[in-house]
């Protein structure tokens, strides 16, 4: 299994063609991650 | 929370979602029973068996089909409004290849505009538990430890939780 970062996320997204709109913790989306947080949840857009 | 996230960012122009790494199904029913067109894909065939015995089970038309294609490279037709990649599923991807692979193939299934949503294991909360989970991360020269950290967006503040949960760093400097 693999973890990963805010900065190669985006960059995958980015070049895989989409934008990133926000990474949420998961469940609970509307809270910003931080370093307890073991779950993101990102939602990104087609560009 | 799918279904709100798809009302949020995606200007109610919802209806078609591609489910990648669909397993047995369940995020794909839930959302094929609020009435979204979903396509699940999967690779594993006994997963795929399992959820179209749900399907046949199903007393609910919905509509819902499944696929057996490999989600790094699998071209449907059409474009979909949304996909989902939940579980972790891009986390199964080991490889930066594969990563990009994968997105890659989401995007092309996709129309402009569409949304993509998905989980994964976030690095800083894993890394802060490394003295537990990564004890290969502690053999590290204390340094390249340092900008591992930086370089992956840990804030200074971050850092210093980091060090102080794992304790002082003369058994990585030892190495």
């Amino acid at each position: 299994m693999r973890f990963f970062f805010p900065l190669e996320l985006n960059c995958f997204l980015e070049s895989a063609g989409f934008t990133s709109i926000r990474f949420g913790t998961f469940p609970e989306f509307d809270k910003d991650p931080d370093e307890t947080t073991w779950n993101v949840l990102a939602v990104a857009r087609a560009v | 929370m799918i279904d709100k996230i798809f009302h949020t960012y995606g200007n109610d122009s919802i209806s078609t979602v591609l489910d990648l790494g669909c397993g047995t199904g369940n995020h794909a029913f839930p959302l094929a029973g609020r009435g979204y067109e979903v396509v699940g894909v999967d690779c594993s065939e006994n997963m795929l068996t399992q959820a179209h015995a749900k399907l046949t089970n199903t007393r609910t038309k919905l509509k819902l089909s499944f696929r057996e294609e490999d989600i790094r490279s699998v071209k449907l037709p059409g474009q979909f409004d949304a996909a989902l990649m939940m579980f972790a599923v891009l986390g199964y991807q080991l490889e930066n290849r594969d990563v990009l692979a994968t997105l890659t193939s989401a995007r092309q299934n996709l129309r402009a505009g569409a949304l993509l949503i998905f989980d994964v294991w976030y690095g800083p909360a894993v890394l802060m538990n490394a003295h537990r989970n990564a004890p290969e991360l502690l053999r590290l020269p204390t340094v390249k430890f340092f900008d591992l950290l930086r370089a992956n967006s840990m804030s200074p503040v971050m850092c210093v939780q980091f060090r102080s949960t794992c304790g002082e760093s003369q058994e990585r400097d030892s190495y």
